[in-house]
């Protein structure tokens, strides 16, 4: 074993090594298993503690301890019993112990740990030294454990140290500065002065230093710094010409490093700056023009560092030309690294012409079917720069691909939201939007955000925006037909059963499948799908919908999932059962009037005084009932506790135990609520907080509360209903689609950005695509349904794959320069195979938006307001007008669905008038929560019981503790008695009205 | 609790012959609750940017960590065996065609395989991949000529004097030597201090 011999002597080399140590380090070396390296760690442990115990004060034994101690800090283990024992080793006269000791501490200890403050009196005792090689110890120390806190301590001595004769230590004080300004940022303008005197320094590892705290700086802001970019220009020429000397040569390119790092610097130097920008052009045509004939991976990597710099600064026409020859060589190289930079260099190229993008056409569609997921990526994130609504289907198709195959929880979730982010500005038409999401859906539910379903469904409840019914309901007619389809496939995700049952029990009526079989689908989806709760839940709601919709029974099927899901353990999935149970046992008209069809876009009046109940509250004080006291005048008398726990001074509020479930938490993700009104607030007073209004997902008609998103913001006031558009206010909560102005179906920023997006131009192009859609999407099938793409290609798969790089591509350049150049990079190709006639439609307009968003990023302008942006902008311009009219009265917070779900047993209201009866209910929960023991009707508790019970108590998700009492929902809730008797179910709140 | 500077403390605490130090870790033997700074606040280093090479890694191809330099503070120790072990799962599926820049969480790593051991460089948005790639190989060859043929073994027998190259090449997250000599020398002028 000559290599073991070697080895030893080596070790024994660099370090006096004991029998012990040497057997140690070989055994971790040859360990095969975790436990194996535990066992050895182990016995490192061991071993130290002994060493610390002892004492022993000879260099050889104390550097073998703290070998020990970052072995075991590496391979994971604690090391906290250790670090004073290291800190005390920093003082050491040995000076190989203090420079092992300083490198333990600072591998051991957390620069935020208060230990390192200990270190802090042997670092400034060390930078006094007459030893040049201890100072600069101390000072590389201090990298280490600099924190802001300490960086005034050490401040002083290390600018002084600038000045001692030794260039090693001067090049370590520089880097101390440059590790005070990333740790205190406000140092930087003490330090500048002393970064720019080194700039010119003769010995270059100084000059490095310099530069290296100079970036700091510049990342920060770099306007104060244009003044040295000719210095900096200067510098790279010389370096370029290797004026640095031979030792910086590498792999025969003059100091790659250091150029690479001054390209840097003029980048963010030049960037946004015309005139600095002209004074780099040559010395960055220089640079590339020496580093392009290395050809070896240093000069690559000069030349891309050339490009990146050249396409972050004003663009000069000469260089990106010549960048744009660069990126060919770099894309036709074989190595992937290459190919990497080629198309993250194309990317940037793109952004200042998307003409650039044609030239590539093949090798990016290449890199695209690459087996190697970090190109495949890196080709995504170029194909969302050249995204437009020409070529938008094609690409979205390549990232459901690369969806569908799987990987990174991170990759898949850029993805996936740059395909949402790209499909809501693009999208040709709804049912493209639609269908598009339903495959994100399916590929990848797992990591969609939950509020894309909520988009969704409100897309399909909103329509088209335009008073087109027509449109509207071929659009959910479509989505019905495409889901219950969806639903004989197994296993789909629990994001997209969701939209399933909302938008099939609210629109299930427009299948051409007859009703009861819509049902039997819809009943069948706990068997064939998921079986949880939340999922029959939403189910259970859609069953009642439809029945109640369309004045129809409940199937057998479908009953028996509700019956079942009545008898559930989950309290809130009872809840809709027994809700839908209830409802459907009433008359059609109460039915129709509780669940009316297609008005989850409605807006719903609400008219917080309550008026119709008057003559209620008159007749119940005329019969002797107390007043009723608002929550401040009862806080103001003591009689309501502040701490939101319980409902006041009740002699049975303890046997309520509204402590435990109010801490509950939301038993479904809800959309967004606008934030509550002080009126709102007051009218929510008897409940004790708003929180109490919470009903979460118990609406009847929303298993996803997407649609019901909007009705919550309408105001009271009758004549806000006309004045407020929908949604105006929930749209302000995140990314949305642009559907709530009429008129203006989609677009993104860029499109917005025109003076008129309503012009006929804007809205030709938009709407055109639709037809191409047809050819090109079934070219970019047949690509992606193309097998193994390592396999050599077959003549067929580059007809696709030029298929597909045409539907790509589509315009921008001119239509008859694009075959010539399909031809032109494609010579070995049969001619026949490139199909320039299935390009042509997706020609129009290619890449015209893009083209203004490149045009306008390189001059340095902000990036266009995105697209939620605008919409929040106009969203909320919209809201003021309604808030103005609603001037006395803010809408409640309860989500009216439920309140309307909750509201019906009473068929003697007339429909108008149950509209306004949700704030009744607050009334009359705050009334009972006052005490007042109002002499109501049996029929009024009845609703009271609903309404409070179902919106509030029943709300908690806490199982059922007694199975026993599973067909009294309400009685385990109320703390009655176990064993109530059947009249107790009827009127559960009996006890809380006295 | 002294209510005292915790500089100030840290200074009285401990001299600089390190006597103070031996109070400490006698106390600290002693089971007590040193009086120290341990309820000062918890504060992290505050870099605004990112630096732009966050770590520095040596892994065998079992997934063994050989050496691992961070300039990022924020990760714990079981934090950063975990993300060491699915970088190099990640490495170890890709083959030699493939390119050498791997994307993992928020970081971008370049790694490059000689015989058993993985260098790996986590980098940032900025940083250049193919300059990175060929800091590693001047790193190695850098190690290179100091142990003359460089292996695992030799790396994990003189574990410090590896930090020691690899800290004069690299530090704040910037490369700052690439000149072998220049980053050789301190090394050299300690061992013969030593």
């Amino acid at each position: 074993m000559d290599l073991a011999n070697k080895v030893a002597a080596m070790a024994k080399r660099t370090l006096p090594v004991s029998g012990v140590f040497d057997e140690l380090i070989r055994g971790i070396g040859e360990s095969k298993s975790k436990s194996e390296e535990d066992a050895i760690v182990g016995k490192l442990i061991e071993l130290s503690k002994q060493k610390i115990r002892e004492g022993r004060r000879e260099p050889r034994s104390q550097k073998e301890l703290l070998v020990y101690l970052i072995y075991i800090e590496m391979l994971g283990h604690d090391t906290a019993w250790a670090q004073a024992t290291a800190i005390q080793l920093c003082s050491d006269k040995n000076l190989a112990v203090k420079k092992l000791a300083y490198l333990t501490v600072s591998l051991l200890l957390d620069p935020a740990s208060e230990l390192s403050i200990m270190v802090v009196a042997t670092i400034q005792a060390d930078l006094r030294s007459d030893n040049f090689l201890t100072v600069c110890t101390a000072l590389s120390a201090i990298c280490h454990i600099a924190s802001p806190e300490l960086v005034s301590v050490f401040l002083p001595q290390v600018t002084a140290l600038l000045r001692h004769d030794r260039d090693l230590v001067k090049k370590r004080a520089l880097l101390a500065m440059q590790r005070f300004i990333q740790v205190d940022p406000g140092v930087a303008p003490d330090l500048e002065r002393h970064l720019i005197d080194k700039i010119g320094y003769k010995e270059p590892s100084v000059m490095i230093a310099s530069l290296c705290g100079l970036r700091e700086l510049i990342r920060r802001d770099p306007a104060p710094y244009r003044n040295l970019v000719h210095y900096f220009t200067n510098i790279l020429k010389q370096a370029a010409e290797g004026k640095l000397g031979r030792a910086y040569e590498y792999h025969r390119a003059p100091a790659p490093f250091v150029q690479l790092e001054l390209l840097r610097l003029l980048g963010l130097l030049g960037a946004g700056d015309r005139a600095s920008s002209e004074n780099m052009y040559a010395v960055l045509a220089e640079v590339k023009r020496r580093a392009e004939p290395l050809g070896n991976n240093i000069g690559n990597a000069l030349v891309y560092e050339c490009i990146k710099t050249l396409t972050t600064i004003h663009p000069s026409p000469v260089l990106v030309a010549g960048a744009a020859e660069s990126v060919s060589r770099f894309l036709g190289a074989r190595e992937n690294n290459l190919k990497y930079a080629g198309i993250d260099a194309l990317t940037r190229l793109v952004l200042i012409d998307p003409k650039h993008a044609q030239d590539h056409q093949l090798a990016v569609v290449d890199c695209l079917r690459s087996p190697d997921v970090t190109l495949k990526r890196k080709t995504l994130q170029l194909l969302y720069k050249m995204a437009g609504p020409s070529n938008i289907e094609v690409i979205a198709a390549e990232v459901l691909v690369f969806l569908r195959e799987g990987g990174d929880e991170v990759a898949r979730g850029d993805a996936a939201r740059s395909l949402c982010d790209l499909a809501e500005r693009y999208a040709p038409d709804h049912r493209w939007f639609v269908d598009t999401m339903n495959e994100l859906f399916e590929a990848a539910g797992e990591v969609v955000p939950a509020s894309l379903a909520d988009n969704l469904t409100r897309l399909i409840a909103e329509g088209t925006g335009e008073e087109d019914e027509g449109a509207d309901r071929e659009l959910r007619a479509g989505a019905v037909e495409a889901y219950l389809e969806l639903l004989d496939r197994p296993k789909l995700p629990h994001v997209l059963l969701k939209v399933i049952c909302w938008v099939v029990g609210e629109y299930g009526c427009l299948s051409a499948l007859s009703t009861d079989s819509v049902m039997d689908k819809l009943a069948a989806i706990p068997e064939t799908q998921a079986s949880d709760d939340e999922v029959r839940g939403w189910a259970v709601s859609a069953l009642g919908k439809l029945a109640a919709q369309s004045g129809r029974a409940l199937t057998s099927d479908a009953s028996a999932l509700v019956s079942s899901a009545a008898a559930a353990e989950s309290v809130q999935l009872q809840q809709r059962a027994l809700e839908v149970q209830a409802l459907l046992g009433m008359s059609a008209a109460t039915q129709r009037a509780a669940l009316p069809y297609d008005a989850a876009a409605e807006d719903v009046g609400v008219d917080a005084d309550l008026p119709f109940l008057d003559s209620f509250v008159q007749q119940a004080l005329q019969n002797g009932a107390a007043p009723h006291l608002s929550l401040d005048d009862r806080t103001a008398m003591g009689m309501t506790r502040d701490d939101g726990g319980g409902l006041g001074p009740l002699p049975h509020a303890s046997a309520l135990k509204f402590q435990a479930y109010a801490t509950a938490p939301a038993p479904q993700p809800r959309p967004a609520m606008p934030p509550p009104a002080p009126a709102a607030a007051a009218a929510a007073g008897g409940m004790d907080g708003p929180s109490d209004l919470d009903v979460g997902g118990l609406s009847l008609s929303q298993p996803a509360g997407g649609a019901a998103a909007p009705a919550p913001a309408i105001a009271a006031m009758p004549a806000a209903q006309n004045s407020a558009p929908a949604a105006a206010l929930p749209s302000a909560g995140g990314p949305q689609l642009i559907l709530n102005k009429p008129g203006r179906k989609w677009g993104g920023p860029a499109v917005a950005a025109e003076p008129s997006p309503r012009s006929g131009g804007a809205s030709s192009s938009v709407s055109s695509p639709a037809q191409p859609y047809a050819t090109s999407g079934s070219a970019s099938h047949s690509a992606a349904a193309s097998p193994s793409p390592a396999a050599a290609p077959p003549p067929a798969v580059d007809a696709a794959k030029q298929r597909l790089a045409a539907s790509l591509f589509g315009g921008g350049g001119s239509t008859s320069t694009a075959p010539g150049l399909r031809g032109r990079r494609s010579p070995a190709k049969p001619a026949g195979a490139s199909k320039p006639a299935v390009a042509a439609p997706d020609l129009l307009g290619g890449m015209d938006v893009s083209a203004e968003a490149g045009a306008a990023a390189p001059a340095g302008a902000a990036a266009p307001p995105t697209a939620s942006d605008m919409d929040l902008l106009m969203g909320l311009g919209a809201s003021v007008p309604s808030t103005a009219t609603a001037s006395n009265t803010a809408a409640p917070l309860l989500d009216p669905m439920a309140a309307l779900a909750g509201l019906g047993g009473m068929q003697q209201q007339q429909r108008q008038q149950q509209q306004q009866q949700q704030p009744g209910l607050v009334a009359l929960a705050d009334l009972m929560g006052n005490g007042a023991a109002v002499a109501a009707g049996p029929n009024m508790q009845q609703q009271a019981g609903a309404g409070l019970g179902f919106g509030d108590f029943l709300a908690d998700t806490a199982p059922r503790q007694q199975p026993s009492q599973q067909q009294q929902p309400a009685a385990p809730l109320m703390g009655g008695p176990s064993k109530a008797p059947p009249a107790a179910k009827k009127d559960p709140f009996a006890d809380l009205l006295g | 609790m002294l209510p005292c500077n915790p500089l100030i403390a840290a200074q009285l605490w401990i001299s600089p012959d390190g006597t103070g130090l031996q109070l400490l870790t006698g106390l600290r033997r002693a089971g007590a609750v040193l009086p120290t700074l341990v309820q000062q606040q918890h504060r992290r280093i505050v870099g605004s940017p990112a630096p732009m090479i966050e770590f520095v890694l040596l892994v065998n191809k079992q997934g063994q960590t050989r050496v691992a330099k961070y300039t990022d503070s924020s990760l714990t120790t079981d934090e950063r065996r975990a993300l060491e072990a699915e970088i190099v799962r990640k490495c170890l599926t890709r083959v030699d065609k493939q390119c050498n820049i791997v994307e993992h969480r928020r970081y971008k790593v370049v790694y490059r395989r000689y015989a058993s051991l993985f260098f790996l460089m986590g980098i940032d948005a900025e940083e250049n991949e193919l300059g990175t790639l060929e800091m590693i190989h001047c790193m190695v060859e850098t190690l290179d000529k100091w142990f003359s043929n460089v292996c695992e073994l030799d790396i994990m027998f003189s574990l410090d004097t590896t930090h020691h190259i690899l800290d004069e090449m690299i530090a704040n997250g910037c490369i700052v030597e690439t000149n072998k000599g220049a980053a050789l020398t301190p090394v050299q002028l300690l061992e013969r201090a030593g």
